[in-house]
């Protein structure tokens, strides 16, 4: 190269650089980053001190129904906390709950209602308010109370009460679609301890926790009550340290805490349960007159527990050692006050049943009911509006008998509200064909999930964050306790909460409900709330009654408490579990779980909780099959594998993670994936365990039992890339130079 | 003329050298905020006759700024407390507020004053320690038709002088963050 | 002048992952799509590790959140060659991003990877956008960023003191982690301030022993202590291994 070129060639560049950079300034130039400033029409109220406002809200009712506050800045919900004066949560809050602005902003939400192009095309055409409302009025009029049927998630309290005004003047039938779990545990506390509000065990207190495969740590029924009182129960007094000993088939994200791990064969906790209460027998270790409610409640006698149920029986079907169930035995007297929790696994095996009766009975021998650090009782909602009706929680075999009905034309118009029984339903139960054969169906949900997909209609319901309402958590904190939601911005899209429909339909039907609006319903509940003359707001008049409610999020009465009954006649027979599939052609046991994150698919959609890893796995974004290290090895498997998962009722292709923890003979596989709508985050990944499953029922509750299947699996040899957070070498601690530093507990 | 030929390299490189100098000198002063024309704006706002003619003071509408981050602007709810009994009829700036309040459409004002990006300025904190707001926006008051103009750099060096000559901190994180 | 600090008590952590979300919710983290996963490239300012010990059926799964550990030496900061990275006088470990030019060396000199590239510009469907955080900067492509505990909130606090013409209370400010953190394993605060609640808690926990910083080894002082595991079970090995 010549001088001058070189020249030639600096100067261009030099140049070139300063009118590159030269092309933007700041804010200015693009059009996008073009500053302005938008000057309202009105004040919004949040804009009147230019500051940002933390307002009291509730957690959504299948959530634990907390009290929460949300940090608003310009109109706009920016981010979710605990209440700090909530009892039970204490300003504290879990990853679900931080999700609901996403659900609030969600870009896939409803913006208004909608008509299906054709039912079950997906498609929908915006209509009004005012048209919509007229045509499903209609409907119902055409349709009468007795061939509509409206089914829903579990409501809010208030919900509950406009639901059931509604009822009264239609005579709608109303169903409740919960987990299968939830049904089963609320059965049992109905029948063992007499009361229709689940309990909740007293950890802050306790020093002995022994629990039988509930994730009550990880969305379980109360998970940021139980998560606060589990940090008390390990660190919070000096000196004390509350053991904790987990039964169960997996060691799931709650089970890694525990400080012992008993694997067992999934469906065997009721027996272990037996066993050990053999054992307490034996050994005299508690009171003999302790046991009368505990037999009463199984149908048992003293001969019985000690020929049937001795630990050296049982051991061979649960896969523990008769040394293990009897050093739990041991443990549960040891350590008082000890208190004995059962859940999730537990409750969905074709016993389940037997299970929570057996094993939540033992706190009938421990005598931990109601006393500190045990199980306590929580009382009845405080006005018997707020109260959820049990008979509405349908089973796995009524949802079938109801899915008949509809397909057979005796019910011809199905209501739908954020419940989605087309996915949250195994396929066998015909959710899908009942709904494509219904006349009318009406959802009011507000996003299109696998159920709404097949409405004729759509009246979206506002976000949870928009509306008003109250909502007794359940379980509560041991005493009574309301929490009130209220609008903490604008509403966002051209939504309506699902209870100022119902009241606008009821009027149109010429037969209007006590209250204007799902507002004056709040109000005149949470008002009912201070005729009861207790509690913790001392107000002058009912205003400021209301206006103290809504700024302490919540009205609680610490000396209202629960009290149950023991039970005298039978609830269950005892009862070994079982599976479906030829134990020769389907060697494994199929183990589902909730996942911690998006739960039983119902939180798919959001985003962040999409993106928050298993705890165990650190999976994201799909489903995958958990293989036992042992069995990885045997069939020549590691992390990344496809394989066929094969069950009795179904094939599928998904991806292998080989789990150090994962106990040989089970596959394991997450619940929340494979939905077929619910938004652009949760359409198209993984699969649906409950394809996979085949519809056994707990015989004695007929709720499904999704953990009794038995499966195979097969190489295809084909490898797919898991989204994980975690790299292809399983992260094992250094011996001597541990991550997590481990020591034993001080003398 | 021995050397003539260096001396004339010498002077090329010199001159091209200059170039990008020049182009940078140029640039610095034709973009810097103070040197810019007033902004376009939705309406001619003049500060001159609220400020001045009526003595509004400033936090009568900019009424956050003692109290937030931001100044913020004032609802048309509140400009109308007064023009729904100022006629408007015939003054073109005028009819566009009633117009814009009538049809419940917010008003998108350009930004004058920018700061530089991953900035956060906080108004209150330096009201509060008795700075004028005319010590960095200028005598606004004094500012009519076709609207206001920025009159201070507002460039970090500018912030940074400041903050040093009253003893606050210059810690990257008190505006960075 | 206050020194920040950190303390997240091991025996309390259940792995819930409130923490990841509360940090993402508070502080525009972008979304961490299917994608940026496999890539390898998912940001979070504080995550969740999971270690494994042992062998089925004597195995344990231990949790541990990791956040910025604020090293008083920290070795991300020399290496950069622009002074992106620098130290507050509250011992923050500071990501400028107007400096920023995303060379990467701190992220590569930093031994806990608590340090995060921006590969793309930050995208989020407009109606997610109402949803962002108006203290906080939404970073662009090629910066990087990373846990700063929360300085918006200590600067916030810090001001809201100075227009009271008052020193700032004890814990009055916390980060978005500890908040959320529904066993209260994580606690923030001052450690020169010996009333405050990390102060306490580490008072405490030095008696029983239970202190330590991961990988202390280095020198590089961290600001973030950990509350060692307490188990029945402990293995004389991982017992031993102070």
């Amino acid at each position: 190269m010549r001088r001058r070129d070189f020249l030639k060639v600096a100067a261009t560049s030099a140049t070139g650089a300063v009118l590159f950079a030269g092309c933007g300034r700041i804010g200015d130039g693009v059009p996008e980053t073009e500053f302005k400033i938008a000057q309202p029409v009105y004040t919004p109220n949040d804009w009147a001190f230019g500051r940002d406002a933390w307002f009291a809200t509730a957690a959504p009712p299948d959530q634990g129904g907390y009290g929460l506050i949300v940090r608003v800045f310009e109109g706009r919900a920016k981010k979710v906390d605990g209440n700090p004066d909530f009892p039970g949560v204490l300003g504290k809050s879990d990853a679900r709950a931080q999700a609901l602005v996403q659900e609030l902003y969600h870009p896939d939400r409803l913006a208004g209602p909608q008509r299906a192009a054709t039912r079950g095309s997906g498609q929908f055409q915006p209509i009004s308010w005012d048209s919509a409302l007229q045509e499903v009025a209609q409907i119902l009029r055409d349709a009468g109370g007795e061939r509509a049927v409206l089914i829903t998630t579990r409501p809010s309290s208030s919900q509950a009460a406009i639901i059931a005004a509604f009822q009264r003047v239609t005579g709608i039938r109303h169903a409740i679609l919960e987990p299968d779990e939830l049904v089963v545990l609320r059965s049992v506390v109905r029948r063992l301890f007499g009361v229709s509000t689940l309990p909740i065990p007293d950890l802050a207190n306790a020093s002995f926790l022994l629990n039988f495969g509930a994730e009550f740590l990880h969305g379980w029924i109360a998970p940021v009550q139980l998560a606060r009182a589990y940090g008390e129960f390990r660190q919070g007094r000096p000196g004390q340290r509350g053991l904790y000993y987990h039964v169960g088939p997996r060691l799931s994200a709650t089970a890694a805490n525990a400080d012992r791990w008993f694997p067992i064969v999934p469906g065997t906790e009721g027996l272990i349960a037996l066993a050990i209460a053999n054992v307490l027998l034996t050994e005299g270790a508690v009171p003999r007159d302790r046991f009368a409610p505990y037999f009463a409640a199984l149908g048992l006698d003293e001969a019985r527990l000690t020929n049937d149920y001795s630990p050296e029986r049982v051991a061979t079907t649960s896969g523990l050692t008769a040394e293990q169930i009897r050093d739990l035995a041991h443990a549960l007297v040891e350590h008082e006050p000890a208190v004995v929790i059962a859940g999730t696994n537990a409750a969905a095996s074709t016993n389940g049943l037997f299970n929570l009766v057996a094993t939540l009975g033992l706190n009938l021998l421990l005598d931990s009911l109601n006393q500190p650090g045990g199980l306590l009782l929580n009382p009845e909602p405080p006005l018997p509006e707020l109260r959820i009706m049990d008979d509405a929680i349908l089973t796995q075999r009524q949802w079938a008998e109801l899915f008949q009905q509809i397909q057979s034309g005796a019910i011809s118009t199905v209501l739908v509200y954020r419940a989605n029984p087309v996915y949250a339903l195994p396929p066998a139960t015909g959710a899908a064909e009942a709904l494509r054969a219904a006349q009318h169906v009406v959802s009011f949900s507000p996003f299109v999930d696998e159920t709404t997909q097949l409405a004729d209609i759509v009246l979206p319901d506002q976000a949870w964050l928009e509306q008003w309402g109250l909502e007794v958590p359940d379980p509560g904190p041991g005493f009574a306790a309301v929490a009130v939601r209220q609008p903490v911005v604008q509403p966002f899209v051209d939504a309506r909460a699902f209870g100022d429909v119902l009241i606008q339909l009821a009027t149109q039907l010429g037969q209007p409900l006590p209250w204007a609006s799902q507002e004056e319903a709040t109000k005149t509940l949470a008002l009912q709330l201070r005729r009861l003359g207790r509690g913790n707001i001392q107000a002058a008049d009912d205003k400021q009654f209301l206006v103290t409610l809504q700024a302490q999020g919540g009205w609680w009465d610490e000396q209202s408490r629960g009290s149950g009954t023991v039970p005298s006649s039978p609830v269950v027979q005892p009862r070994e579990p079982s599976f479906a599939g030829d134990s020769a052609q389907f060697p494994y046991l199929l183990v589902p779980y909730p996942l911690p994150s998006i739960g039983y698919g119902e939180l798919a959609h959001l985003p962040w909780l999409q993106a928050l890893p298993e705890p165990i796995s650190t999976n994201v974004w799909q489903s995958w099959v958990e293989v036992a290290q042992r069995t990885a090895d045997e069939l020549g498997l590691s992390t990344g594998d496809v394989v066929r998962l094969i069950t009795p009722q179904a094939t599928v292709e998904l991806p292998v993670y080989v789990n150090p923890a994962g106990q040989p003979g089970l596959v394991a596989i997450p619940f929340g994936q494979g939905h077929t709508a619910l938004g652009r985050y949760a359409e198209g990944r993984g699969v649906n365990p409950l394809t996979l499953v085949a519809p056994e029922n707990d015989s004695d509750a007929g709720t499904l039992a999704w953990c009794a299947t038995r499966c195979r699996i097969e190489k295809t040899g084909r490898r797919a890339r898991l989204a994980r957070f975690e790299g292809m070498v399983p992260a094992f601690q250094l011996e001597e130079f541990p991550i997590v530093r481990v020591m034993a507990p001080s003398a | 003329m021995r050397y003539i030929r260096l001396i004339l390299f010498v002077l090329v490189v010199l001159v091209v050298m200059a170039i990008p100098l020049a182009l940078v000198l140029a640039r610095t002063y034709f973009l810097s905020p103070t040197a810019q024309p007033v902004k376009a704006q939705p309406i001619q706002f003049p500060h001159q006759v609220h400020v001045q003619a009526i003595g509004l003071d400033c936090t009568y509408c900019h009424r956050n700024a003692t109290t937030s981050a931001q100044a913020t602007l004032p609802a048309l709810e509140l400009c109308m407390q007064c023009h729904k009994i100022i006629p408007s009829q015939g003054r073109p700036e005028l009819e566009k507020l009633v117009a814009a309040f009538q049809q419940n459409q917010p008003i998108l004002w350009n930004k004058v004053h920018q700061l530089p990006d991953h900035t956060h300025f906080v108004h209150s904190v330096h009201l509060s320690f008795g700075f004028q707001c005319s010590t960095c926006h200028g005598d606004v008051g004094a500012m009519g038709k076709p609207g206001v103009k920025q009159v201070r750099d507002l460039r970090m060096g500018d912030c940074i002088t400041c903050h040093q000559q009253n003893g606050a901190r210059t810690d990257c994180s008190v505006c960075h963050y | 002048m206050p020194r920040w600090g950190m303390v997240i008590d091991l025996d309390r952590c259940i792995g819930c992952g409130a923490c990841v979300v509360a940090c993402q919710a508070e502080n525009n983290v972008p979304i961490n799509t299917e994608d940026v996963y496999h890539q390898r490239r998912a940001i979070a300012w504080i995550r969740l590790e999971r270690y494994w010990e042992g062998e089925f059926p004597n195995v344990k799964a231990r949790y541990i959140p990791v956040p910025c550990m604020q090293c008083t030496n920290a070795p991300c900061e020399p290496v950069c060659p622009v002074y992106a990275t620098y130290h507050t006088t509250e011992g923050i470990n500071m990501q400028v991003y107007n400096r920023c030019i995303g060379t990467r060396y701190c992220s590569i000199n930093c031994h806990w990877h608590v340090r995060f590239f921006n590969f793309w510009e930050p995208k989020w469907p407009d109606s997610l956008k109402n949803q962002l955080n108006p203290d906080v900067t939404v970073r662009s492509r090629g910066v990087m960023e990373k846990c700063n505990f929360c300085v918006h909130r200590i600067v916030k606090a810090e001001q809201k003191a100075k227009v009271e013409g008052r020193a700032l209370r004890t814990d009055e400010v916390t980060t978005a982690c500890a908040q959320a953190c529904p066993t209260n394993a994580i606690v923030f605060g001052d450690l020169d301030d010996p009333n405050s609640a990390v102060s306490q808690l580490l008072a405490q926990a030095e008696r029983e022993h239970r202190v330590y910083r991961l990988l202390e080894d280095l020198g590089t002082e961290p600001n973030v202590y950990y509350l060692k595991k307490v188990d029945v079970e402990a293995t004389a090995t991982a017992a031993e291994a102070h």
